[in-house]
């Protein structure tokens, strides 16, 4: 198990009229090698959730483990919890601040101590996975494009070498094409065995690529499971202002129409096939 | 042909810094009344015609007529941006000052309207876009959608004809978004307010009456939602995406279940498929 | 967390003190701190704290935030005090050691100095607490205004302020926001000697400046989207008007004034 947390909780300024509660007794699981999707909106509490899985928070009420370390223990030591989680915030490119490309996704491992030699390599290693081209390793990052500066900033924390990397929003503000490439890029990462957490507010784009999901809303975890369990529940969902995939919409609408297509489909070729079973090479009669 | 609200001829604008044009020619009629999409990827020039629209930046070449207005002198900008407001992408950097009502007013102070009326106008504009009850909240309490209705707000106590929201949804979640574009719809509906809306949500697109496509500073497709997306590939090649559903209709037409090509969302899909089953 | 910060420290009220015109309690309090200039003994200064302490009584604000302003100065109150007690050797000596000697004229010098400065705190502490920035702001642009005639940027220098203090919440989120995300890639803002302090505070700083500048270009643009063209021809929609109270805070201060003159005669300690 990589991440383990155990009824966390969240106060903001506890003892002040500001009091609010972020999280309330959460409980999760990511497991080894998943590819996890955590959906809420702004303020359900996912921001706070991802700052007590790399240790910016420490847990107060509740426990936080990742890989066997408490993180809610003082003792544990900052460095191992960084070198094991990545975390990329909302926008990471406004974090940028150095002359070059190259020193800048330098920091985090500089930071980790490591030889120049070592640094250098993880550099060119992490540029590499992220598909900048190493000519722009002497630019300055704030020339680029706003897809480019995203590519650096998440270069920046794999270059940490991370066991599990913590993603809120990669694919925020970018155009369509910039969207499917980032996520294409971070299916990438998973595959070379990255355990990958990824927040989103679109139930298209975890669809796609979680293999659990993780739904917050007011603090709480509403729903969990695979994501077609997920998808089951699109009323509850729709009531909370969230969504569920287009194709799972239709297969539930054709459902009701008296169609024979199976539960928890949400994937475009499996709905896909599911109709050409129902019509058979349909409209040729 | 009397009807353009907007009207650009052979519009093209070169930035200072830019080696090539951020607009190229460009002709495009935009009528009254009319609910416009502007889609095209970073970088298309989306957002350079927004600002020649509201007259923050002048063309270099060609020429555009906003409300039969074109463009020569400050005060003839001044007068542009009266008839044509803008709401921009991000809400935190268009909002000027600490109280709601009083960001609602900034317009309408610069105008130089007597205090009564400007008033009136604030209170008018809260109460359409719903935030009356905020008028004396700071700006800082709000979420990103509400501070995205204070700018729309600030932009209709200026009784402008057109508003141009330049991909205003973009940091904003579903719930946001989906507000701020009901709210659009509703002024457009409405009030009969002229909507240019520049978005990368392929959604919001197919909700409009008219998309245009922008790409390399050009207008590279001019049609109606559906027909814009139903050149499936010619709209993925310039780095957009089309509905769910027709990405659907393709993959099934492609084995041989004959749906339209041409099906916008769950619904039409629906009702596609139930009739090809009775055929059947 | 960082934003939640109070900016300034208006203290949100109905009292008499808080309904003012701002132009009345900025001019007010100017004239509190020449009232204090204008006492001459401790005698004036009596009045003048009896009328600083129930003119706060009457706001309803707690006392001890009106103290709380002299925590900064406090150190400089001690200098001041130290200072006047050694240089003035005036009246009867009553301690000496070593070449230094407390007099009478010094105790009596450092003493009236001391109260002096805390008057002058608590008096203008007054002010930024029953008054929020942004009438702040209101009321001396208004004032200022007639200098405009020569050339004084009155309305610009308001404007500032305005703009700024609606931007001091968003950069200090920002500011939180960016001092997390390096804090993930294994910055480290709290140890060190203050010269490494310094240097780790860049990865912050710089990012912080870059989006700083970033809002101010599109508040810019925003700004003459909306047909900003500086001050002139600017009308305003709340505008500001004196009252009767104004009026009766007004004979308020003359009074002191005239009270603190007659007491300097009377009693001149």
């Amino acid at each position: 198990m990589s991440i383990e947390i155990k009824k966390l909780s969240h106060v903001y300024m506890p003892g002040t009229p500001f009091e609010a509660r972020a999280l309330n007794e959460v409980s999760l699981n990511v497991a080894d090698g998943a590819f996890v999707g955590i959906i809420g909106h702004t303020g359900s509490g996912k921001s706070t959730l991802i700052s007590y899985f790399n240790g910016l928070e420490r847990a107060r009420t509740g426990v936080v483990f990742v890989n066997g370390m408490d993180l809610g223990d003082k003792e544990t030591d900052l460095i191992a919890i960084r070198r094991t989680v990545g975390l990329v915030f909302q926008y990471p490119e406004y974090q940028l601040f150095e002359e070059t490309v190259a020193k800048d996704i330098a920091f985090g491992p500089t930071n980790l101590g490591l030889d120049a030699e070592e640094v250098e390599r993880r550099v060119v290693h992490a540029m590499n996975q992220v598909g900048l081209d190493a000519s722009r390793a002497k630019k300055s990052p704030f020339d680029l494009s706003g897809g480019q500066k995203r590519r650096v900033a998440i270069a920046g924390v794999l270059a940490m070498e991370p066991q599990i990397l913590v993603l809120d929003e990669p694919a925020a503000g970018l155009d369509p094409a910039g969207r499917q490439e980032m996520l294409e890029l971070i299916e990438d990462i998973h595959r070379s065995g990255v355990t990958i957490v990824m927040v989103s507010h679109s139930m298209d784009d975890v669809g796609k690529y979680c293999d659990r999901l993780f739904v917050l809303s007011h603090g709480d975890i509403a729903y969990q499971g695979t994501p077609a369990e997920v998808f089951a529940h699109g009323d509850a969902l729709h009531a909370i202002g969230l969504d569920v995939p287009e194709c799972a919409k239709l297969a539930a609408r054709l459902r009701q129409e008296g169609f024979d297509i199976p539960e928890g489909l949400y994937r475009m070729e499996d709905v896909a096939g599911a109709i050409i079973d129902n019509i058979g090479k349909g409209g040729k009669a | 042909m009397s009807n353009a609200i907007i009207e650009a001829r052979d519009v093209s604008f070169r930035y200072e810094s830019g080696l090539s044009d951020a607009v190229s020619h460009l002709t495009l009629r935009i009528e009254a009344g009319e609910f416009v999409a502007i889609l095209g990827r970073n970088g298309c020039g989306k957002s350079t015609l927004a600002k020649l629209m509201n007259a923050l930046l002048l063309p270099t070449g060609g020429e555009i007529s906003v409300n039969g207005l074109q463009a020569k002198t400050e005060d003839d900008c001044y007068e542009v941006r009266k008839s044509c407001g803008m709401v921009f992408q991000n809400p935190d950097n268009q909002i000027v000052t600490t109280i709601v009502e009083e960001d609602c007013a900034f317009g309408l102070e610069n105008m130089g309207m007597e205090p009564a009326l400007i008033r009136k106008r604030v209170d008018e504009a809260l109460a359409a876009v719903g935030m009356s009850e905020y008028a004396h909240a700071s700006p800082a309490m709000l979420s990103g959608g509400q501070k995205q209705r204070v700018a729309v707000a600030g932009v209709l106590a200026m009784r402008p004809k057109i508003i141009v929201f330049d991909e205003s949804t973009a940091m904003l979640d579903p719930v946001g978004r989906r507000d701020v574009f009901a709210l659009a719809r509703q002024l457009n509906r409405e009030e009969g307010i002229t909507i240019v809306w520049i978005t990368h949500f392929m959604e919001e697109a197919a909700q409009a009456d008219r998309v245009v496509v922008m790409d390399g500073g050009r207008i590279a497709i001019e049609d109606s939602p559906r027909h814009v997306f139903s050149r499936m590939d010619r709209v993925l090649s310039l780095g957009l995406d089309v509905p769910e559903m027709m990405k659907l209709a393709a993959r099934l037409r492609a084995s041989g279940v004959r749906v339209p090509k041409d099906i916008m969302n769950v619904e039409e899909m629906a009702v596609a498929l139930c009739q090809l089953r009775s055929k059947n | 967390m960082i934003k939640n910060v109070t900016i300034g420290q208006y203290f949100p009220g109905e009292s008499f003190v808080h309904r003012l015109d701002p132009r009345t309690k900025l001019l007010a309090t100017i004239a509190l701190i020449a009232v204090v200039f204008v006492s001459n003994g401790f005698a004036g200064f009596a009045v003048i704290a009896a009328f600083v302490l129930l003119t706060a009584l009457s706001t309803g604000v707690h006392l001890k935030f009106l103290f709380k302003g002299l925590k900064p100065i406090f150190f400089i109150i001690i200098f001041t005090f130290i200072l006047n007690l050694f240089f003035q050797n005036t009246g009867e000596v009553l301690v000496q050691f070593w070449v230094l000697k407390i007099t009478t004229g010094g105790l009596r010098m450092a003493s009236f100095m001391a109260v002096r400065l805390i008057l002058l705190v608590i008096s203008s502490q007054l002010l930024t607490l029953t008054t929020s920035p942004i009438s702040l702001t209101d009321g001396l642009e208004s004032l200022m205004r007639p200098l405009s005639k020569i050339g004084f940027p009155a309305h610009e220098i308001a404007m500032m302020m305005s703009i700024a203090l609606r931007f001091i919440p968003t950069l200090m989120d920002e500011a939180d926001k960016i001092m997390k995300a390096q804090k993930a890639r294994g910055a480290n803002f709290e140890t060190g000697n203050i010269l490494q302090r310094a240097k780790a505070m860049i990865p912050l700083l710089v990012p912080l400046f870059v989006g700083a500048f970033r809002r101010a270009e599109e508040l810019a643009l925003a700004m003459d989207a909306r047909c900003y063209r500086g001050g002139a021809g600017r009308t305003r929609m709340n505008q500001l008007k004196y009252t009767r109270l104004d009026l009766l805070a007004a004979l308020a201060v003359v009074a002191l004034f005239v009270a603190v003159i007659v007491v300097n005669r009377v009693c001149p300690f």
